[in-house]
């Protein structure tokens, strides 16, 4: 695997060099850790920065240079990781290999995002407030907008439910009222804070050298400020106690099932592989127990489905259900589950998993965004775990393991949006 | 087969149309680890109206849908299972024009392709197992009756469309899909899943020849009788209802606009008129232009405001939609800049600018296996070769753009969606 190296203090590089795609890409994440205050910060903070900068003062110039680069797209990235979230930039660009002679995207668009971090447009040393005022209200309204797609909603209220009181509870965006507490003062504060006081991870993938990748991007971070870094971490506890429930009554034709369990095992657990096999025998593809049973056998629904967070150890059950299913359906899902416990799992189910989950692990180093997902998160848990090491590891898990890692599931919160016309 | 290279793309292409009339390519993407094959027929939900054998059908809404669903049935199984045995991951979708079925995989490439083939071709289709369906896909509908962003273009089409079928949604109604039995499916097989009527494509580091080999021994080696499609009388180019308004439970106002405008030629003029109308959108209000950037700076869209050309079979329009806290404000503007345009004329700098956008991305898009299949399949079925892009970008004038955009944007031929929190102002 391609090894990640230090470019500056707590500035780090993994740069994959192909000549598989015609598009290059790259991605700047500053490392922090995910609380209330902060949440909406990160998230606001890239989207004023994008609103223009010296040389290219607003959204209209800043789309003119993209176009002129054959289209190259660049924007905010903002991902939650367990506890820790990143904000950034990614970019993406066709290779020069597919341009005119002497044209280029790859150090243009590197330049660009150079000016997006270091040369922001500014009046008295504070952003444009136009800038702010008008990117908080889009933050303001992409934090309702999770309202609109129910499936997700759903999911969101259990989750804030189930970690009421841990940092996991909180939504990537963060909250309204800490979205709408945020100033020019705070923003421009939180801008110094993030530059000199985050880990900054870089990834690239794409047909230029490693070397001349690196080299171009030492120059154009040289401004970077560099103080003492702070900390980020995640925790993946197991205490249960009794099982919260919780109903919301909207006025939906279709009903959500959702269902958060701890597991105690996260990504750099020895158990960690026989837990994703164990996830995909349960909720994961057509070969499911909860797609051939709760969908296949008793058409109780569109879509049951289970899911792990790999930082948090957490697994989410969801499902999309007529509201008078509500008992049936919660009781063939635990039902199934249990059948898991029991080590009641056909040759069939077992090696079907295995094999869905190699064959994916083996196209995601075909996928640069995967690529980036899954190198973001070895750099996020201090492992460095080659994809091959991780197919390695799935492919010796036994039956025996998978029983262990279902056994560790405790069920710990049940959320329903129940449909009720009004 | 024909190979065909093309440099500018740095695509290699095997093409060969069947004794059976079957349309095959193969693009091969040496290196990489992952084959996906996409085999499609020219039918979607918008093919409800037919004669076969001189026989007239009238199938009820949502056909296509139900038939994808159930074509993964086989007599000795579920073509998903076998699938997913083997770690691929099969899909299908529907779409108004087209039902194509796919697999991603990286291992047993050519079972699996046979088992594609097998299964699409091969009808299985029992009262007992459609009657169970039923509960399913009534679901699927309810989650989309419950999504304002397809609902609020669901909408449009119903208000822009007096008879032609994109006016109802793809998977049908709960009311419509009753009417569905085997005999229907049966009968829609016959019709739309024949050889000449199909087309397949594969991506990924294979042998050309095994997949021509599959295709010839699998498939029927001559052609049945391919259906005639009715789309119902001509449509006039002014919209059925003007306006479409809903209340539904979502934070902010939701809204899609559209223009109607006449639908192109077979042929490589439906290429041309779509790049055409996709570069009007942009130049008119796409992110580079002078409109997005006030729009945007006032607060009136936000960065999932998108526009860009549809066509179906039979209906063309240019749209524009996305959340706006005044979407009439928004309809306005683009009205006014569109009236504006012609008098100032189209910037050329511009212009050429969001060509070598355009042509940019559509370049890099073929990095994704998905979009070369889909792309090549509904182009062909449109009378076009996909990989000739670069050509018709070269052959656009911005005259072009700029007559499209003074018949297409006008008044008379708008319509508009608007979806609106509950409880707000209607």
């Amino acid at each position: 695997m391609e090894s990640r190296i230090e470019l500056m203090p707590g500035v780090f590089l993994r740069a994959i060099q192909s000549d598989k795609f015609k598009t290059g890409c790259i991605s700047l994440n500053f490392v922090r850790p995910l609380n209330a205050r902060e949440a909406p910060l990160a998230a606001l903070l890239p989207s004023v920065l994008l609103r223009g900068t010296a040389h290219y003062p607003d959204i209209r110039s800043i789309s003119s240079f993209l176009d002129e680069r054959y289209g190259a797209s660049v924007g905010t990235l903002v991902r939650k990781k367990g506890e820790i979230l990143t904000t950034g930039f990614y970019a993406d660009f066709l290779e020069e290999e597919f341009l005119p002679e002497g044209e280029e995207t790859f150090l243009p668009v590197l330049d660009f995002l150079g000016e997006l971090l270091f040369a922001p447009r500014m009046e008295n040393n504070r952003f444009l407030p136009e800038a702010v005022e008008g990117e908080k209200r889009n933050l303001l309204d992409s934090i309702d907008w999770r309202l609109n797609d129910k499936r997700t909603y759903a999911i969101g209220q259990m989750l804030s439910t189930m970690c009421s009181g841990e940092a996991y509870g909180i939504p990537r965006l963060g909250n309204r009222a800490e979205a709408e507490a945020i100033t020019q003062e705070t923003l421009i504060d939180y801008y110094h804070h993030l530059l000199a006081h985050s880990r900054l991870e870089i990834f690239y993938l794409g047909r230029k050298n490693p070397d001349t990748v690196a080299e171009a991007l030492k120059n154009v971070l040289q401004p970077l400020p560099r103080a003492v870094l702070d900390e980020v971490g995640n925790c993946c506890d197991r205490e249960v106690g009794e099982v919260r429930q919780v109903v919301e009554n909207m006025d939906v034709t279709q009903g959500k099932l959702c269902m958060g369990l701890r597991t105690g095992i996260s990504g750099n657990d020895p158990q960690y592989p026989a837990l994703m096999l164990m996830n995909t025998i349960f909720g994961a593809g057509p070969t499911s127990k909860l797609f051939m049973n709760v969908r296949e056998k008793l058409s109780l629904c569109y879509y049951a489905s289970s899911s792990i967070d790999r930082f948090k150890g957490i697994m989410v059950i969801s499902s999309g259900i007529e509201s008078k299913n509500y008992e049936v359906t919660k009781d063939e899902i635990l039902r199934q589950l249990d059948t898991c416990v029991r080590g009641e799992i056909t040759v069939e189910e077992m090696e079907s998993a295995r094999c869905a989950i190699l064959s994916s692990l083996r196209a995601s180093l075909d996928s640069p965004g995967r690529m980036d997902e899954y190198m973001l998160g070895c750099a996020l848990t201090d492992r460095d775990l080659a994809i091959e090491e991780l197919m390695e590891q799935i492919s010796k898990v036994t039956l025996e393991q998978v029983c262990q890692a279902a056994q560790s599931l405790r069920l710990d919160t049940v959320y329903f949006l129940k449909g009720v016309s009004e | 087969m024909k190979q065909l290279i093309h440099e500018r793309l740095g695509e290699v292409c095997y093409e060969q149309k069947l004794p059976n009339g079957l349309m095959l390519r193969v693009i091969p993407k040496p290196g990489f680890a992952r084959k996906y094959a996409f085999f499609a027929t020219n039918y979607g939900s918008v093919h409800t109206n037919f004669t076969l054998n001189g026989e007239s059908f009238t199938s009820p809404e949502g056909v296509a849908h139900y038939l994808e669903h159930k074509t993964f049935d086989m007599a000795d199984g579920n073509a998903m299972q076998i699938f997913a045995q083997r770690g691929a991951s099969p899909n299908a979708f529907t779409s108004y024009s087209m039902t194509a079925y796919y697999f991603d995989c990286t291992e047993q490439f050519e079972d699996n392709l046979r088992l594609l083939l097998e299964f699409v071709s091969i009808p299985y289709y029992t009262e007992e197992s459609v009657e169970k369906e039923r509960g399913i896909i009534e679901q699927e509908i309810r989650m989309y009756e419950d999504n304002a962003e397809s609902r609020v273009y669901e909408n449009l089409f119903a208000c822009l469309y007096e008879n032609h079928p994109v006016r109802v949604p793809i998977a049908g109604t709960v009311e419509s899909i009753q009417r569905i039995t085997a005999q229907t499916l049966n009968d829609c097989h016959r019709a739309f899943y024949d050889p000449s009527n199909m087309m397949l494509c594969v991506v990924g580091d294979v042998d050309p020849e095994c997949v021509l080999k599959a295709a010839q021994e699998i498939l029927p080696s001559q052609p049945g009788c391919a259906a005639e499609k009715c789309y119902g009388a001509p449509e006039r180019l002014t919209p059925a209802r003007k306006r479409s308004e809903l209340a539904m439970e979502i934070s902010m106002p939701t809204f899609a606009v559209g223009f109607k405008c006449a639908p192109a030629a077979y042929g490589i003029e439906s290429m041309r008129q779509e790049f055409i109308g996709d570069l009007a959108s942009e130049v008119l209000m796409g992110e580079s232009s002078e409109l997005y950037q006030r729009l945007y700076e006032e607060g009136l869209i936000d960065a999932d405001f998108s526009c860009g050309y549809e066509s179906v079979p039979g209906a063309a329009m240019l749209t524009a939609g996305g959340d706006s806290r005044d979407p009439e404000a928004v309809c306005s503007a683009i009205l006014e800049q569109a009236k504006k345009l012609p008098q100032e004329g189209i910037d050329e700098a511009l212009f050429e600018r969001l060509k070598k956008s355009s042509l940019g991305r559509r370049l890099r898009d073929l990095d994704s296996f998905e979009s070369i299949c889909y792309r090549q399949c509904a182009y062909y079925f449109e009378g076009c070769d996909y990989f000739t892009f670069p050509e018709i970008y070269a052959d656009i004038r911005s005259a072009d753009v700029l007559s499209f955009l003074k018949e297409t944007v006008q008044e008379g031929r708008m319509a508009i969606s608007l979806i609106y929190p509950k409880g707000g102002a209607l």
